[in-house]
């Protein structure tokens, strides 16, 4: 099921890399969830909580502000900061 | 017997020196380690940004940073000098570029310096910077920030970084690179993107991405030609004390044999007398 690549990329270097089934990324008018064939598409990110949903669980990031963008099943999320939020 | 402590005391004081050159080099080398990794990661980031500008294909618009101003007045040099010395020409070949730089320069202009070595070097500065030896991703946000804000005020339509680039370990030569007013790629094919929430908002937040990224990539490679230098510096300066230490070592040997010689003639001359 996991389809997604996602790559979380900061300035100082990558902080997730990882095959998801579902990305939920935060912007300024809520939360947009991508899944498997989705259409190409760049969006702003804010602050926020970043999921992802993968079959070894969910996981969750704290992202700065940045830009994502979807092509392909291919979602590259470009931010100020990001780390793994623990559960 | 006074030149022969003489000599000893010299070995001892240049094989001391050999110590403290040879740790510089491994302190260096492996800072350089660590901002060549950096660079490289900072590259991948900064590659993907592109790329997204490129695919976003658009044109400047009316995007503040873009824009050309129809009158350039007033320039602001931004130079990024070492954090400390003893790194060959490094600092010095990059002062010497600027000062031609800024006497043939015709408008009026500014002068920001990073890096501490420039505190006691160069006066004439209107701000000076601290930026650490492994320049991070915060950093140059905040440079960033202050840069843009100097463009937006007025203070300056044109801000040009100086830095050592790097060429290779053994070799970095100056040069500049122009922050503001910024370049759009040219030839992006836009293709059929969803953009999130409009165009120019997408645009405004990837030309943000950008300059902080030639920030970054800026501030890395002057730091990584930094410590390239200081390690190649110091290596050569390792292999004068090796050098010197065996010369002193050849001195001491013809002063030891040349006191024994006279001792035992001194001996036989004596037991002749008698």
């Amino acid at each position: 099921m996991d389809a997604i690549s996602l790559h979380v990329l900061t300035g100082d270097g990558p902080v997730l890399e990882q095959t998801v089934e579902a990305v939920n990324l935060p912007t300024a008018f809520g939360s947009i969830g991508v899944l498997k064939g989705h259409a190409p598409m760049l969006c702003n990110l804010e602050e926020g909580v970043l999921r992802c949903r993968s079959s070894q669980g969910t996981l969750r990031l704290f992202i700065g502000s940045g830009i994502a963008s979807v092509e392909h099943n291919e979602v590259n999320v470009l931010v100020s900061a990001a780390s793994l939020l623990e559960e | 017997m006074a030149n022969l402590r003489a000599i000893r005391m010299r070995i001892k004081s240049v094989e001391s020196t050999r110590q403290i050159t040879k740790s510089m080099k491994m302190v260096a080398a492996a800072k350089l380690r660590k901002t060549q990794s950096a660079s490289s990661r900072q590259r991948s980031f900064a590659g993907k940004a592109a790329q997204i500008l490129q695919s976003l294909g658009a044109s400047a618009g009316d995007n503040p940073y873009c824009r050309r101003r129809a009158e350039s007045k007033k320039v602001c040099y931004v130079l990024l000098v070492g954090n400390r010395g003893l790194c060959g020409t490094y600092n010095h070949s990059l002062l010497r570029f600027f000062e031609e730089l800024r006497s043939g320069e015709e408008r009026e202009s500014l002068l920001y310096v990073l890096g501490r070595w420039g505190r006691d070097q160069i006066t004439g500065a209107e701000r000076r910077f601290e930026i650490s030896d492994a320049p991070t991703a915060e950093e140059a946000r905040e440079l960033t920030e202050t840069l843009k804000k100097l463009y937006t005020d007025g203070a300056a339509d044109e801000i040009v970084l100086v830095y050592q680039q790097f060429k290779s370990v053994l070799s970095q030569s100056p040069g500049t690179k122009t922050l503001l007013p910024l370049r759009l790629p040219e030839g992006g094919e836009k293709g059929d993107v969803i953009l999130e929430p409009d165009e120019k908002s997408v645009l405004d937040r990837l030309v943000e991405l950008v300059l902080q990224n030639t920030v970054h990539s800026v501030l890395l490679e002057g730091r990584t030609g930094e410590h390239a230098a200081r390690m190649t510096a110091m290596t050569s300066a390792s292999d004068n004390t090796e050098e010197l230490i065996a010369e002193l070592t050849l001195e001491l040997n013809h002063a030891r044999q040349a006191a024994i010689t006279t001792e035992i003639s001194e001996i036989v001359g004596g037991a002749a007398a008698i």
